[in-house]
């Protein structure tokens, strides 16, 4: 085959996502005759194959090689992808700046740039954070996209003005957008299957803004089965078949961020430290997500407070690593400096009332360790807002959090009802980590009048973070245990740690007696009975009579235990 | 006409749907007396009820039979939900659970003085996947 051939072949192998075939073919095509085709194929081979520093440099090279042989539209198209790939991947600003003045400067001079000025303008509003005004270029570049009838443009630049007008607080306008955005993408419509990886990602990261996963679930069932039929590249091992795989496959920066929400800490842990290591050697990072902010806030949870620090190193006035951040200075006892950063970061955030709400959350903690509850309020109230306009179950959740909080500071008896309702809606919203911390204050609330109550909540939530691995957390919540004059945490569970009287009550409880007919039955008192029974399920590990009889159903002594009752 | 008995059991059951075990105060007598899976006073009662909550944050239940006799009610009903937090030493396993119970209640003044509760305990374990099962390889 001569070069010619090779980049016939190697045009169709990327259109049928063989990478690795199309990489081989653009080499041999470079080699045979050098020519910018070759160079732009060979680049977009290399994306695919996970080595997007690569892909850049080539590209780059690519763009000047098309400009020798005036090939302006084409060598506009390519900077214009280099300044996209620079900002989203790599956020590096200069260089994005860079590649969309020189994309800007080609394209002014050319008579037919087709929809090339509607890819400026996406350009332009990627540059921008996800505020109104970056709405209005993403909006000029879906209607050049419409004009020219460029899907792929069609398709990112419609997932763009979704997630910015979301950001700016009109949800429903921005939501509609994403999902007509996902039925082009899927359907197959465009040309370029980037495209769908990149609106599938704007999904989770709104979804995950709105906390609201159920808006991703129709269209990854729907790309499990496109993933049967056509390759994803390095995007997706090839094994992925369920769709959770499939979203954590594709985003493995977002899922870290998820795993993190969701409680299974040990998954976090992974994606996010491998997340870091690929940001500070390459500077790679995940468009959705800053890995740093993420493993600090998972060091902090885990009680890992110096290497907390020490991930947060050089990035301590990074805006988006300011919650976290914020958290670690709760925790080592700064509550002023916490309440400063936080401050600061909102600032910065003025118009986009999405992306401040979690601030605003954090600093409803941060002012009340601070003593400052006028402050508080403030950001309970904007908590408050935002969840009125959004009005998904997370932001539900984090309002009744707020209020819940407050209250039980100021001692007010609406604070149970308040607690309540946010520990079922974060865990309505799949939000395991967060219910945690709303079912401890809960506890916290009920104490006074309820304290029985209060010692089944308080232990659910040890239970809960201590699977986790939230050691730092559950300590807090086995300290609120000790003061209740409950034992907080057990070693290992097994009916083998029972006395021969508790096991002689377990067994009582399991035929359905009430405290006072154990005592009856056994000639002690109904109080001794009850202690026993507590006894027995602090040293089981659960809450309750019910579930006490269904362990011990799962968990029978052992045989040697049988032979000394 | 529903009698004031059957209300009050209603009630009790609005508060458990709705995931709120501190309200039972408002339909329970402070010293009321539990038998069997109730616990066996108020306190107790809350706390099963609670840690079913937290086992199955989105518990619902759906009464099937409300059967009075006096000051007794018979009630037979369906729980369920999602097994979303440790139950019985068992992790969350995200599995839908549907289960029968049995309450008994006496209710004097328009509160609940005694109950005994019973629930499909077996049920439970096998749909959260913890006994083994006989299902065909």
């Amino acid at each position: 085959m001569n070069a010619r051939d090779q980049l016939v072949a190697g045009s169709r192998s990327l259109s049928s996502g063989e990478w690795v075939a199309a990489r081989d073919a653009f080499q041999v095509a470079w080699a045979e005759e050098e020519s910018a085709d070759a160079l732009d194929g060979l680049a977009r081979a290399l994306w695919w194959l996970n080595d997007p520093a690569g892909a850049l440099e080539l590209r780059a090279r690519a763009f000047a090689r098309l400009r020798h042989e005036g090939r302006d539209a084409e060598a506009a198209a390519v900077a214009i992808w280099l300044a996209r790939e620079y900002r989203n991947l790599y956020r590096r600003r200069e260089m994005a700046d860079g590649w969309r003045s020189r994309a800007r400067s080609l394209l002014s001079s050319l008579e037919d740039a087709g929809s090339l000025h509607g890819w400026l303008h996406l350009a332009e509003s990627e540059a921008d954070s996800l505020h109104p005004r970056a709405a209005d270029q993403a909006d000029r570049a879906v209607t050049i996209a419409r004009e020219h009838g460029d899907i792929d443009l069609e398709i990112v630049a419609l997932m763009r003005r979704g997630a910015c007008m979301v950001g700016g607080g009109a949800v429903a306008d921005g939501v509609a957008d994403l999902h007509e955005a996902m039925a082009a993408a899927t359907s197959g419509e465009g040309d370029d299957v980037q495209y769908v990886g990149e609106a599938l990602c704007t999904l989770l990261e709104v979804a995950g803004l709105l906390g609201d996963p159920s808006m991703v679930e129709p269209w990854a069932a729907f790309l499990v089965g496109y993933h049967a039929s056509y390759a994803f590249g390095p995007l997706l091992p090839f094994e992925t078949s369920s769709a959770t795989e499939l979203i954590s496959a594709f985003c493995t920066g977002c899922c870290g961020g998820v795993y993190l929400v969701t409680g299974r800490l040990d998954a976090a842990e992974e994606q996010l430290s491998h997340a870091v290591t690929q940001l500070i050697t390459t500077g790679l990072r995940p468009r959705c997500l800053h890995p740093v902010a993420d493993l600090v806030e998972l060091r902090v949870l885990q009680g890992r407070l110096q290497d907390a620090e020490a991930v947060l190193t050089g990035f301590e006035d990074d805006p988006e690593c300011a919650a976290s951040a914020a958290a670690l200075d709760l925790a080592t006892g700064h509550p002023q400096r916490a309440v400063a950063r936080l401050t600061r970061a909102i600032e910065s955030l003025t118009g986009v009332p999405l992306l401040a709400l979690p601030l605003h959350a954090a600093l409803v903690d941060a002012a009340l360790a601070s003593g400052n509850v006028a402050l508080a309020e403030t950001s309970g109230q904007f908590v408050a807002e935002v969840a009125g306009t959004t009005a998904t179950v997370l932001h539900r959740a984090q309002r009744d959090h707020a209020a819940g909080k407050l209250a039980l500071a100021a001692g007010d008896a609406a604070a149970t009802a308040l607690l309540r309702s946010a520990t079922l809606a974060f865990a309505e919203a799949g939000a395991a980590l967060p219910a945690c911390r709303a079912r401890l204050a809960l506890a916290r609330s009920l104490a006074p009048h309820d304290r029985g109550l209060a010692v089944t909540e308080a232990r659910s939530v040890l239970l809960a973070l201590d699977r986790m691995g939230a050691t730092a957390e559950a300590d807090q919540a086995a300290a609120f245990l000790r003061e209740l004059g409950v034992r907080g945490r057990t070693g290992p569970r097994h009916v083998g740690l029972l006395s021969n009287r508790e096991r002689e009550v377990l067994a009582l409880v399991a035929d359905g007696l009430s405290n006072a007919e154990i005592g009856q039955r056994l000639f002690i008192s109904t109080k001794t009975a009850g202690h026993h029974v507590s006894s027995i399920l602090a040293k089981l590990g659960v809450r309750s009579r019910t579930e006490a009889v269904a362990f011990a159903m799962l968990n029978p002594p052992t045989a040697v235990n049988e032979g000394t009752r | 006409m529903e009698t004031a008995e059957k209300s009050v059991v209603r009630r009790f059951y609005e508060i458990v749907g709705s995931g709120r075990p501190e309200d039972l105060d408002e339909v329970c007598a402070p010293d009321l007396v539990g038998h069997a899976g109730a616990g066996s006073d108020l306190r107790e009662l809350k706390g099963e009820t609670a840690s079913l909550l937290v086992a199955f944050p989105d518990l619902t239940l759906d009464l099937r039979h409300l059967v009075q006799e006096d000051d007794l009610i018979s009630v037979w009903l369906t729980y369920a939900g999602t097994h979303q937090a440790e139950f019985a030493g068992v992790p969350a396993s995200g599995r839908r659970v549907k289960f029968a119970a049995w309450d008994l209640m006496r209710v004097q003044d328009g509160r609940v003085v005694e109950i005994t509760q019973y629930c499909d305990l077996f049920t439970i374990l096998s749909q959260i996947g913890a006994l083994p099962t006989a299902a065909l390889a």
